[in-house]
């Protein structure tokens, strides 16, 4: 299924009783060039790839498109319609979570002639929308209208991970329409963003509706992006009439019931296993967990897409039978990312006699196609079974530059590193830590508790030297920007 | 002139009678074997799936019995023997099956049957090099035979990935779907092993070979059956310089590294250590590789040592070194019961347990249970089942059995959970599950009108209402048209 899934980074369309006009000096064209970071050889650049979307001006003389447009972007240029000159831009803000960037302009002459499109309301189930943009088939502008068919919480694709509030509709939305807008009675009403391929189903697209675009223009006002605050409790419903009773609800009553709170949620120490969530904020939730809220029949967790770190939640829940009402104090949940596409930075790596050492990470698992049980297990249960808690990165030794130094060592190749020297290794930067220590040698323990790795210190420097040399590794390690090291416990 | 024609005459004759005096040798000593199978359904346990008949090349062997592979009489419902050069058919019965080492014995309805035939002795010798015979019959009974040559005689894991025995790999090209579930393959007369794989491919056919059935005729023969011993530890090859200075051993030399223990096992009960160097067991020097020189067979695996050179009840001296320390300890060869295991390794010849509550089948996780997604059920299977399988050891106790809710035959009991699949149950009622058994007992004592059934993970737990548990059962058992509601040996 998520192949299936396309980002529409180069396509669009409108209706004719919008304002044509407007739009048309809204809407922009973007060409980027980006470099995609190769978690196999991480010391290299990348591949080189380019691709063009679509964005559109808004007020503060500022530019919205899709982050998947512009990701791991190196250079990027506008077009405006009607205007032979290119323009280069910068991004501003970027949010992998939602899918969305904002760019600034260097020239202000960008600017001259532009409006600043406005943003409108959740559209109404068939209504017309008309969608902008410069996908395939053509160098002009393109408009297509559409009904909106759907809205409903799905996966964006971008991510891989987050799911938020999403709209499908009917009109034709093609590999660059991406990052155009959706309008309707001359108001942004969504950001095209994705769609299927023509061989899994016809005439689905899909935008980021304008909940998730408000959100993410309030969150950046602080001149930063914190993105979404989770609950990360687990819950699971109530329909079953006997568990209902079993827990004590009266007829009438009804909710979700808490199945696990992780040790980093928000709610660790607020919320309990076996609490049944009755209402949110005043919204009440029902046995499948969903809430009405602007005449939307939604998942509940919509209540919280909507906040900001540091804001909270009221839940009226029952315990133990008695009700009660709790407040959450809303904050990220870092395990869940390492379920997240990585995107704007370089793959954290460290390399030692030709023993390259990498976190596990999403991109991970899709670069060396892992088929091992093992870190397959790790991965996949890496929330649910708190392995987090005590690996908050899972070290893996994932393959080796070879030479005399490892000559034996091919069979270690994917395994789970536990400790060097005795130092336990939870993250990538102990693995650095360990080796920057002198000693006769390196005695490095793998998960599986059997035969150790050890490397003799004296041969160490040589061999590096031939490594770095034959292989032409332009740095031996890259351990992130200092501020994501130190912010994890 | 005319003598000489005359004497060429001859000499052709005398080969033309040779050939036809062993392939009549040949049908007195074997026979046609069909075997009708069928499999108990895991994924239903209250099902057979469809028959499969199979058909193979039985030797005859002393004391009116024929000797088969265990894969041809696999979960057998009816056999019977046919004469090669008459047709004449006799009823027979599975006397004796031993599928971790892939032999069986059969034994006709009137032992008369087998009264004209001449008994085949083995050879437990064989070479590298030797030009052995593969034996084959085509339906109107005229031999086939096909001359092969042995090139290795190594160990090779049996086919249900319980015993790892010796094994003879024979180049020779085989007719296909002949006889192929049992081919004898003799030299000068006496049959060295019995064909269990073949590659066509590679034009490599893999026997089960004389000593290995010796050990288990022998074994049979004594009056009771102990099946193979083992040593209960697994080992890695030494060959790293710098691992072996690390271990305390001469960086080059002899001895391997001990990896694994099975707990319970002969290796555990001694005080053998993962950690361990093995240097020698008994009178054999143990190499880098993990090989001595056999008597018979030159370099082998020492697993061959503790296996079939060895029998239940024998002991074998081991000589290891542990943090410099030279030690001898004395291990018990045992065998391990399929029962020992926690995931048991194979289930055949009997149902699958189980038992339907309310819905909810519940069973033992067992390889044959994996099994039901296929042979390569190790990547298909749910991975937390197959983490089950793979980390048995460490997560349960020898014996201890994971009991798992497999599905739910929707019902009223079930709604809201009824997609439920492929959880361990850890406890019902408060009492700990630690095989299926337990479930019907602690089934017996609903709390507050509750059963409430435990699992380590989402769900946490659901509800079933105890008093109108019977009652459904009933219509469960009606609706979906099950010839019983639980089945425990």
């Amino acid at each position: 299924m998520r192949l299936l899934i396309l980002l529409l980074a180069s396509a669009l369309t409108v209706s004719a009783a919008d304002n044509f006009a407007s739009i048309n000096q809204s809407l922009i064209r973007l060409t980027v060039t980006g470099q995609k970071p190769d978690y196999r050889i991480p010391w290299n650049p990348g591949r080189r790839r380019s691709g063009s979307g679509s964005g559109f001006v808004i007020d503060g003389r500022r530019i919205m498109t899709n982050a998947h447009v512009v990701s791991n972007g190196r250079f990027i240029e506008l077009e405006k319609d009607g205007d032979p000159e290119r323009y280069q831009a910068q991004v501003k803000f970027i949010a992998h979570d939602c899918d969305l960037a904002i760019l600034e302009v260097n020239d202000p002459a960008f600017f001259e002639g532009t409006t600043a499109l406005d943003f409108g309301d959740i559209p109404a189930l068939h209504s017309t929308v008309h969608a902008f943009g410069y996908p395939i088939g053509g160098e002009r502008m393109s408009v297509t209208r559409g009904v909106v068919s759907r809205i409903e919480f799905r996966t964006y694709s971008h991510s891989g991970l987050d799911t938020h509030l999403c709209i499908q509709v009917d009109a034709a939305i093609n590999p660059g329409n991406s990052g155009g807008p959706v309008v309707q009675d001359g108001k942004v009403v969504g950001v095209a963003f994705q769609g299927y391929s023509g061989a899994v189903a016809q005439n689905t697209g899909y935008m980021i509706p304008t909940p998730v675009i408000r959100r993410f223009l309030t969150d950046i006002e602080d001149d930063s992006y914190e993105g979404y605050a989770e609950l990360a409790v687990e819950h699971s419903n109530l329909l079953n009439p006997v568990h209902r009773e079993y827990l004590g609800m009266s007829p009438g009553m009804t909710g979700v019931r808490v199945t696990d709170v992780m040790s980093v949620s928000s709610a660790a120490g607020v919320l309990e296993k076996d609490d049944v969530l009755m209402a949110i904020d005043g919204y009440p939730i029902g046995n499948d967990g969903h809430i009405t809220l602007d005449d939307e029949y939604v998942q509940f967790e919509e209540i919280i897409e909507r906040k900001f770190h540091g804001d909270t939640v009221v839940f009226d829940i029952l315990r133990q039978r008695a009700p009660t009402t709790v407040t959450v104090s809303l904050q990220g949940a870092w395990p869940y990312l390492i379920y997240r596409n990585e995107y704007d930075q370089q793959p954290r790596y460290v390399l030692f006699a030709g023993l390259l050492f990498q976190p596990l990470s999403r991109d991970f698992m899709s670069a060396y196609k892992v088929n091992n049980p093992q870190i397959k297990y790790l991965y996949d249960f890496y929330v649910t079974d708190d392995i987090f808690e005590e690996r908050p990165e899972v070290v893996i030794l994932s393959s080796i530059l070879t030479d005399q130094i490892n000559t034996y060592l091919g069979a270690f190749t994917m395994s789970v590193i536990d400790e060097i020297n005795d130092r336990k290794i939870k993250r990538i930067a102990d693995v650095a830590a360990a080796f920057a220590v002198s000693a006769d040698r390196y005695v490095i323990r793998t998960i599986d508790d059997g035969l150790p790795i050890v490397i003799d210190a004296v041969n160490v420097e040589a061999a590096r030297e031939r490594i770095v040399r034959n292989y032409r590794v332009t740095s031996e390690q890259y351990l992130g920007p200092e501020d994501l090291t130190n912010e994890q416990p | 002139m005319n003598s000489r024609k005359t004497c060429l005459f001859l000499a052709v004759a005398t080969t033309l009678l040779a050939t036809a005096a062993s392939a009549r040798h040949k049908t007195d000593a074997i026979v046609r074997v069909r075997v009708t199978g069928q499999d108990f359904s895991f994924f239903r346990p209250w099902e057979k799936k469809a028959p499969v008949s199979r058909e193979g090349l039985g030797v005859v062997l002393e004391g009116n019995r024929v000797l088969v592979t265990g894969r041809l009489a696999m979960n057998a419902t009816f056999a019977e023997l046919e004469k090669i050069d008459t047709g004449e058919k006799m009823p027979a019965y599975v006397t004796h099956v031993d599928y971790a080492v892939n032999l069986a014995l059969l034994e006709p309805a009137l032992p008369s049957f087998l009264s004209d035939m001449r008994p085949w002795r083995l050879r437990t010798t064989s070479s590298i090099g030797d030009k052995p015979q593969a034996i084959q019959f085509e339906d109107n009974g005229l031999s086939i035979v096909t001359d092969g040559e042995i090139k290795r005689i190594e160990l090779a894991t049996y086919p249900l990935d319980v015993l790892t025995l010796l094994s003879y790999r024979m180049e020779i090209s085989i007719a296909r779907n002949v006889s192929s579930y049992t081919l004898p393959v003799a030299y000068r007369n006496r049959l060295i092993g019995l064909v269990m794989s073949y590659s066509s491919e590679d034009r490599e056919a893999v026997l089960v070979p004389a000593p290995v059935i010796k050990h288990f005729l022998d074994d049979y023969d004594d009056g009771h059956y102990d099946g193979f011993p083992r040593a209960g530890f697994g080992f890695a090859s030494l060959q790293d310089p710098q691992l072996r200075r690390y271990l305390g051993v001469p960086a080059q030399g002899d001895g391997v590294f001990i990896s694994t223990i099975m707990p319970g096992s002969g290796a555990d009960q001694a005080g053998v250590q993962e950690g361990d160097v093995l240097l020698a067991i008994n009178e054999f020097t143990i190499d880098k590789f993990g090989e001595y020189t056999d008597p018979d067979f030159g370099h082998q695996s020492i697993a061959h040592l503790t296996t079939t050179r060895s029998h239940v009840g024998d002991s074998a001296m081991l000589h290891i070194v542990r943090e410099g320390e030279h030690q001898y300890l004395l291990v018990k060869l045992e065998s391990v019961p399929l029962a020992h295991y926690p995931i048991v390794p194979y289930i055949l010849d009997k149902p699958a347990e189980f038992i339907i509550v309310g819905g909810l089948v519940i069973e033992e996780l067992s390889g044959q249970y994996l099994n039901e997604w296929g042979s390569n059920w190790a990547t298909k299977a749910p991975r937390r089942l197959v983490h089950y399988d793979q980390h048995q050891w460490d997560l349960f106790e020898p014996g201890e059995r994971v009991v798992i809710l497999s599905q739910v035959l929707s019902s009223a009991a079930n709604i809201g959970f009824s997609s439920l699949n492929f959880l361990r149950i850890d406890s019902i009622n408060g009492m700990e599950i630690r095989q299926l058994p337990d479930v019907a007992e602690a089934l017996k004592t609903p709390i507050d009108g509750f059963h409430k059934i435990s699992f380590d993970e989402f769900p946490s737990y659901i509800v079933l209402k105890a008093d109108a548990l019977e009652a459904e059962n009933a219509q469960i058992q009606a609706r979906y048209h099950l010839p019983m509601l639980q089945h425990i040996e």
